[in-house]
């Protein structure tokens, strides 16, 4: 299977069972609720080493968010229910409350909770006022600025994470641009985030290392330099690999971020060779997407 | 919907409603409802004799064409939407638990309070008048929305313990007596209030957008208010928020 040139590997990305919430930051200014967000969602790349992955999903307009201000909806995906409910306040407590006028609504309806206002709401020092309106639950934290609205709780729902797919490219400017375009297609897709920095990864990694202390290293059969090595992955015109991660709210999502993203970057003479997909052999992960099919 | 509409020439005395109230009637025929007793003065007649019933059962019900001698009109209401085309008496919506009770007139004394002895009011839903009400609106409020379109009498939110009141017009005198930790949200300083609370001086509250979108007033109507917190005779933690221009 080729697209404008690029061949499409018949390979699969290989993703994770995750529970994921939903967040809507809303602030006097849109800048200040993107300053929460983005505080609030960095050094969320990947699980293994920040507890959580998290993005932005997108910008809302006044009319889209519960109270009528500028508003940013984020996604927090963790790999179990009690690692969001470690990670949601504690990254809300650190990067929203402490951000001048910001509030925080649930973003999602679900049967299915994580707290956040429940746990923050201690911050008030007893000086807190709980509000309910139209069944949802709402604190009132006196804070220097006047007051911090949190909602008490927001919909945790079961969700994917590391969908991915692996920009093969002749040079590295080539796969670069390839891979900026792809993110620029993704990024306006709903329930789906790019966690890491720019959407793009460059040091994918295989599971175990020579190093007994290490659970995962670099992803060497992709690494041009090591080209040589018997069990090199990489045709031999290929001198560089860019990888997109996704997170998505469902199966679907995924795919069509992935569809998105691949369209993108086999653009007319990119200069890509192919597409692949990283996957632990099918052994860890529920989820698998096959590129030709997704692409099919 | 059923709706029951007060008759015309209904024989004097106070007319008690406790007990019709939506999640009571819902699924009973037109002919039980007829048959159900209300308390006319100190008699006991079948409701037919005093409303015209008209309508299917469902989620909504609605009275009719009712006055100031209808009492506990939506009391201990716990689900559905009850309108009211009409003024309501006393105890409207007392020990409400769930659900919306809109009264288009004007109601009297008691209205989304206790019952006598008792420090429990209003567990939850939204009591609406469009109109005015009496006396002692939303005392022991512990939850839910009292929301008052006009005047308010004497002793507004008296000894609440949570939840929200909003007076679209004046309040009477000690408004908030004893407050413990609930809202009275007034669109003007009400004519008095007790000496027990304490000038906060004038905030944005983004609380309050979320109020008047929840029940369908002008956001800018509570965009900056005047805090009074009390009573600090039982512990502060309750408020009075004053409109402020």
């Amino acid at each position: 299977m080729k697209l404008n040139g690029v061949e499409i590997a018949d390979g699969f990305a290989e993703a994770f069972g995750m529970r994921a919430t939903r967040l809507v930051i809303t602030a006097d200014t849109m800048e200040w609720a993107r300053r929460a967000a983005e505080s609030l969602t960095g050094f969320a790349t990947s699980v293994i080493g920040c507890g959580c992955e998290a993005g932005i999903e997108r910008a809302l307009e006044p009319k889209d968010t519960p109270d009528g201000r500028p508003g940013i909806a984020v996604l927090v995906f963790a790999a179990s229910s009690a690692d969001l409910a470690k990670q949601v306040p504690l990254r809300v407590g650190q990067s929203v409350l402490t951000c001048p006028g910001t509030a925080v609504y649930s973003g999602l309806d679900a049967d299915e909770t994580v707290e956040v206002g429940a746990r923050l709401r201690y911050f008030g020092d007893g000086f807190q006022i709980a509000k309910r309106l139209d069944g949802a639950r709402y604190w009132r934290i006196p804070v220097m600025d006047g007051e911090f609205l949190c909602a008490d709780r927001a919909g945790m729902v079961r969700a994917v994470g590391g969908g991915n797919f692996l920009i093969l490219g002749t040079t590295r400017e080539a796969t670069r641009r390839a891979a900026e375009r792809a993110v620029k297609a993704m990024r306006v897709l709903p329930n789906v985030i790019l966690p890491f920095p720019g959407g793009v990864v460059r040091s994918g990694s295989k599971i175990g290392s020579k190093y007994k202390a290490l659970i995962a290293s670099t992803n060497d059969a992709y690494c041009p330099t090591l080209r040589a090595d018997a069990n090199s992955a990489l045709p031999a015109n290929v001198e560089s690999v860019l990888e997109i991660v996704i997170d998505g709210l469902t199966e679907s999502d995924i795919a069509a971020a992935m569809r998105a993203g691949i369209a993108a970057a086999c653009a007319p003479d990119s200069g890509l060779v192919r597409i692949d997909a990283g996957n632990y052999g099918g052994k860890l992960g529920k989820f698998r997407f096959h590129l030709r099919e997704v692409m099919g | 919907m059923t709706t029951l509409a007060l008759r015309a020439g209904v024989p004097p005395g106070r007319i008690s409603l406790a007990g019709i109230v939506p999640t009571a009637l819902a699924g009973k025929t037109a002919a039980t409802i007829e048959r159900l007793p209300l308390v006319l003065g100190n008699r006991s007649v079948p409701l037919a004799e005093l409303f015209a019933v008209t309508g299917a059962p469902g989620d909504t019900l609605a009275f009719a064409d009712t006055n100031a001698r209808c009492d506990s009109i939506g009391e201990g209401m716990d689900g559905g939407t009850l309108v009211v085309e009409g003024d309501a008496g006393l105890y409207a919506g007392r020990a409400m638990k769930k659900g919306l009770l809109h009264i288009k007139g004007s109601a009297g004394d008691f209205f989304g309070s206790a019952h006598p002895g008792t420090r429990r009011g209003m567990a939850g839903g939204v009591a609406r008048v469009d109109r005015n009400v009496g006396d002692r609106a939303g005392e022991f409020l512990r939850r839910g929305i009292v929301l008052v379109g006009g005047d308010a009498g004497g002793y507004c939110g008296a000894r609440a313990t949570a939840g929200t009141i909003v007076v679209l017009g004046r309040a009477g005198a000690m408004a908030g007596w004893s407050l413990k930790r609930a809202s009275l949200v007034l669109a003007r300083m009400p004519q008095s209030m007790p000496p027990t609370f304490g000038d906060a001086g004038v905030h944005e509250l983004l609380y309050l957008r979320l109020l008047a979108r929840s029940l369908g007033l002008d956001a800018g109507r509570f965009a900056r208010v005047r805090r009074f917190a009390g009573d600090s005779q039982v512990g502060g933690k309750g408020e009075i928020l004053v409109a402020a221009p």
